[in-house]
């Protein structure tokens, strides 16, 4: 169990640390200290709004309002945390554990995992994942800079082609995901565009209307074949 | 204020919200239609996180990140491993000139 979680948790592993190479540089051009800047990693643990902190930092936001805008941000991970724990077997003491490293990437490898979730599994997968980013973190506020910019640049690509090398298979093997995959992100991407709300809650709508419209379509499909 | 304290705070609104399902989630009392409905949370979050996102995440021409995904699509498609997908998709992007 642990084993498969360390194994499945190595893309991961990869992928948060040159994304957290750019991290570790960002907070020390925002002026952070070494320490402050691997805390954010080692505390929050929270990919995009982690770079919103830095943002916000730089442009002189209150506490409120990084506090504020950092749980609208993360509130995706209620969605997430529930669709992991109605498939998680046996709930144990460990179970604050292998919540705190729910993210975007480990619920997705998880959920497309070869197997059952379990607490230590999960432990496996998020500390692996853990490790690439704190350590990420670390390298980049001090050697980030020596890297080329056009990788610096092209590394922002690269949480992007994870989720997309983990959806691709499952595409593959039922051609019907890709319209809720398509339908989710295209509201996405209009609630973006249209700026109505922040982005937060507009992944969140996004989100509860691709379900929707899956759930919709397995109805439908169940009544035609009856 | 101190950064520390922030920091405290940002943990705390984002830890809720993950560990809140699991306590309150009782998996065999789960209605069935509410797990088949969040049998697809893994695609729809997918999808809302790649698009637009993962569309503008380069710098440079607006063809470079969409043609980036497309790569990696192509990739995965016949290789399923993520390493192999991840490290070719960025050794081609590499090579491209954006100027």
């Amino acid at each position: 169990m642990i084993g498969r979680g360390i194994k499945e948790g190595i893309p991961v592993l990869v992928g948060y640390f040159t994304t957290a190479v750019a991290f570790g540089l960002l907070g020390r051009n925002t002026g952070l200290l070494f320490m402050e800047t691997v805390a954010v990693s080692l505390i929050v643990f929270a990919g995009a709004s982690q770079f919103i902190f830095l943002s916000l930092l730089a442009s002189g936001a209150g506490v409120t309002e990084i506090v504020i805008t950092t749980f609208l941000v993360n509130l995706r991970h209620l969605l997430m945390s529930s669709s992991l724990a109605v498939r998680l077997e046996r709930k144990s003491a460990l179970l604050p554990l292998a919540a705190f490293g729910v993210t975007d990437e480990t619920f997705a490898v998880a959920s497309f995992g070869s197997g059952r979730i379990t607490e230590p599994y999960m432990i496996a997968l998020n500390t692996t994942a853990y490790l690439g980013w704190v350590s990420g973190t670390a390298a980049g506020y001090l050697a980030g800079n020596l890297l080329p910019l056009k990788l610096q640049n092209i590394m922002g690509l690269l949480l992007y082609v994870l989720f997309v090398a983990i959806l691709t298979p499952e595409v593959r093997k039922r051609y019907s995901l890709l319209p809720v995959i398509l339908f989710s992100g295209g509201v996405n991407w209009l609630l973006s565009l249209g700026g109505w709300m922040s982005s937060g809650w507009n992944m969140i709508a996004a989100i509860i209307l691709g379900c929707t419209a899956g759930f919709l379509m397995d109805r439908r499909r169940h009544e035609e074949a009856r | 204020m101190n950064h520390y304290l922030i920091l405290v705070l940002m943990m705390l609104v984002t830890y809720i919200p993950r560990l809140f399902p699991f306590l309150a989630l009782d998996e065999k009392k789960i209605p069935p239609a509410v797990k088949q409905w969040l049998g697809w949370l893994p695609y729809a979050a997918l999808g809302a996180l790649i698009i637009p996102g993962g569309l503008s995440a380069i710098e440079g021409p607006w063809w470079i990140s969409p043609l980036g995904l497309f790569i990696a699509a192509g990739i995965s498609w016949f290789y399923s491993n993520m390493i192999v997908t991840v490290l070719c998709t960025l050794a081609i992007l590499y090579f491209i000139p954006i100027g």
